[in-house]
Order: structure tokens, then sequence, then C-alpha cells
């Protein structure tokens, strides 16, 4: 199909954060040079981010879509289909509608699904505020909670912004203050790690505020089982803890239609030079954001400043066959510590978060606060 | 303790950062029969606190951690 094509063709799987960045710069820079298509199964882009605000509020969520073909550029085709199979061989691209693509070039930045079958128990009995529905549901539950154990937390490792179950804990807490409940609340932890985050001076901060905040901390807890009739969450370390409101991130997986195991690991995660972001087995497919492999969290920064690495490094291959961007593990993440406060950590693959973010303030709240306006103006476009 | 422990596996987490090579050992140990004997190769300084941490509060067993070349061997019997 492609070999009649004079230009090569760009075809980017994936309408969230790291898909349109992608599509949007390449639209802009290479419009006479390539040809691009974004291939996307939902017809709006998403603001994830403000979903913990939700819990907390009585709004909806209308101010989180934007429609698709509003915020990329005009030189990008956008195909509404759902991916069903990669050949990464012969660089081809399966719908589930029974059309296919091919491709010269190809982004990967499908993103992450929730695999709730993984953990026992999960389906029915824990909430989470991963998406819509899920967010609409848990407000309602803290709504109508009375008093008693919640147990907040992580099944899995890995899973799409690590800051959000801390951040949503601190809210709680601040929530059931509000509500001078905190008498009737325990609020517990559970954290797969030694710790109650990843980075070790984050973690110190988190867990100085968790006690003083009277939030039991159970390190090392990996899921293991949710027994409904029993109200407790057990732990393949042996630890069971009772529950009378569970919220629990469900275990993530990558890419469900890669299998070739050169390409994604078994979990789908798509595996690529963790600076260049191209796909060590397959030198014309590059992924950024949720759906990689890399050792860096899973967010909207990481997606975003990926895109851009990936975006310069395709374009300096078609014109020149060379690349020379890198990704230096960038990641920017504003962390709720209350329900008007929040604190910034910045960090790189090799550069710990800076001190100056650990202040709790009100400016980074309402960076935070009011983000989705400058994401879908200004991130989306990929001149910031 | 000896070094010619012969592992039933070898996690070679060697290209993970922290926490991956706990939590690829985790994970090995979760599906992992009683008995069996992993070995985690890590290259990642946070491991040498958190691997045995973790091994003593999973209750298992730390056979062993032995520096190679440029990385760190843990060699750890699942107990239960």
């Amino acid at each position: 199909m492609n070999s009649n094509q004079k230009k090569p063709h760009i075809v980017i799987l994936g309408g969230g954060t790291g898909g349109v960045v992608v599509a949007n710069l390449l639209g802009r820079k290479a419009k006479k040079l390539v040809d691009i298509t974004l291939v996307s199964k939902n017809e709006n882009v998403f603001y994830e981010p403000d979903l913990i605000y939700r819990l907390f509020d009585k709004k909806d969520l209308k101010k989180q879509y934007r429609p698709l073909r509003k915020v990329v550029n005009k030189n990008v085709s956008i195909l509404m289909e759902e991916v069903v199979h990669l050949d990464p061989q012969n660089h081809v691209v399966q719908f589930k509608s029974g059309n296919e693509i091919c491709y010269d070039w190809l982004v990967i930045a499908t993103g992450a699904r929730y695999d709730y079958e993984s953990v026992t128990g999960y389906a029915g009995e824990a909430h989470h505020f991963y998406n819509e529905e899920a967010t609409l549901k848990l407000r309602d539950a803290l709504e109508s909670f009375e008093g008693g154990n919640i147990v907040t937390g992580v099944a899995d490792l890995p899973y799409k912004c690590p800051i959000a179950p801390i951040e949503v804990t601190f809210m709680l807490y601040h929530y059931f203050k509000r509500r001078k409940m905190l008498e009737q609340v325990n609020i517990h932890y559970l954290s797969p790690l030694g710790g109650a985050f990843s980075i070790d001076q984050a973690s110190e901060k988190f867990e100085k505020q968790f006690e003083k905040k009277g939030i039991e901390l159970h390190e090392f807890f990996n899921t293991e089982e949710i027994i409904p009739e029993k109200k407790a969450v057990t732990s393949l370390e042996g630890e069971e803890v009772n529950y009378d409101l569970l919220i629990l991130v469900p275990p993530h997986l990558g890419a469900t239609y890669i299998d070739d195991r050169k390409l994604a690991n078994e979990q789908g995660w798509v595996t690529v030079d963790k600076e260049r972001l191209q796909s060590i087995a397959y030198p014309n497919i590059f992924a950024v954001g949720d759906t990689t492999e890399l050792p860096i969290s899973k967010a909207g920064s990481t997606a975003h400043y990926q895109a851009k690495v990936a975006s310069k490094n395709i374009l300096r291959l078609i014109k020149e066959g060379r690349l020379n961007a890198k990704y230096n593990g960038h990641a920017q993440c504003f962390v709720m510590m209350g329900l008007t406060s929040a604190m910034v950590l910045d960090f790189t693959y090799t550069r710990p978060p800076l001190r100056l973010g650990y202040i709790p303030n009100r400016l980074f709240y309402y960076i935070k606060k009011y983000f989705s306006r400058f994401y879908f103006r200004g991130i989306l476009s990929g001149r910031v | 303790m000896s070094q010619e422990i012969i592992a039933d596996q070898v996690i070679d987490a060697r290209g993970s950062y922290c926490p991956g090579p706990l939590m690829e050992l985790i994970k090995t140990i979760r599906k992992g029969e009683v008995g069996k004997i992993y070995e985690v190769w890590s290259k990642d300084a946070g491991s040498i606190r958190d691997i045995p941490k973790w091994v003593t509060k999973a209750n298992h067993e730390m056979v062993g951690v032995f520096e190679e070349n440029g990385h760190t061997r843990f060699v750890v019997k699942k107990v239960r």
C-alpha cells in the first residue's frame, strides 16, 4: 500500500498526550516531507490529572474533554480505529474493523490499560480513580462514608502517575477533616515498596506527613487477594488489612496488540532505548509515554518531553539518516499535599528532585489546579 | 557463605533501576515453587537495602549477597 507513496508515511498510534504532541510537532515541521496519520480509538482527548479533584467536588467531567480534531494539526490525518495487531516485520498495523495501515515510521503511544482480573476479588470490590466511571463511583462512596477503615494504595507496579495515590491519601485526610470526621476514620496506605514512594528524598517527606496525620503506612505490601466477605486485603508478604472502603490503583498492562517479544515484554511494555526512544529491534519504531518500559514515571509530563525527543529523532532520521536528540528522563509532577496546597517533584534519570519543590504552597496548587487550560492550548501543541 | 550455590532461576535485572530488581524478584517468587532458589543480579545501589529487607518481611530466606564485577548477586530461597 505504501510503496506507491512518494513521501514517507508516519503512523502514530494513540491519541493521548504523547501521540498528539508527536502528531502536532511533525504536522507543523514536516508537512511537505511526510504523510502523517494519527490513529485513536477515542474521539476526544481526556485530561486525566483532574480526576483527583472530581473525587472531592461536585463538578462533572465535561471540561476534561476536547475533540481530537480540535487539538491536532490540520496536516495530520486522523483515523478512528482500535489497533488489534502490529506486524513490525512487515510494517503493518491491523484494526478491529478489519482495516489495516502500512507505515514507514511508527510511533507507539497507546498508553496503559487496567488489568482488574489479575487480583482476585478486585472487580466489584475495590474503588479507584483512574477513569471517569470509577472516579464518580468513588465520589459517591466517599459522600456516603460514615466512618471506619479507608485503605488506599497500589495493587502492583508499574502504574500511571505514581504520585496520585499518595495525593489522594492526603486529600482524603483533609476531606474528612473538613467534614469533622477524622475521629471516625482510619487511613491506611499500602505500598509495594520499602517506603511510601520510589524516590528516597520524596518518600521521607511523605512518610513524615503520614506520621503527622496518623496515616498508617504498610511497606512492602504487594497485593495478593481481596476477600470481600472478610472485607480484607492480603499481601504476598503475609499481611492482612481490613477495610470499610478500599481504594486501590489497579494493576496496569501495556499494549495488548504486540506479540513480538523483541518489541514489547510479556506485559506489553514497549522496549526502547531510554535516551533515543527508538526500538532496539526495529529502528523505524519509536515509543513514548505510558506504553514504554522506560525506568521513569508514567506521567503526562514524561510523555510530553519524550514526544518532543521522538519527533525530533524521526525527522532527523528522515532528513539526514541520523538522530541526535536524547531524553534525559525529565519528569515533573505537581503533588497535592492537601486540598489547597501542593509541592513539585522535578527530576531526571540521574538527578533527584529539586529541593525547592519540596515546600508545599498555594502557588503550586493553583498551577496544578488550572493546568488543564494550558494543557489543551499549550502542551498538546508541542510549542512548549 | 559459598558462592557455588546453584540457583533454580537467575533474574538478570542489571538493566533495571530501583525498584525494578526488587519488583522482578517479587514477580518471580510470586509464581515460583516453595523450596526453589532465585538469584537476582542488580547494578542498582538501592537493591542492597531493599531486597534483603523485603526478603525478611516476606519471611523468605536470604541465602547470600555477593559482590561481583559491577553488580551484586542476591540469592533468595522461597520458603513458604
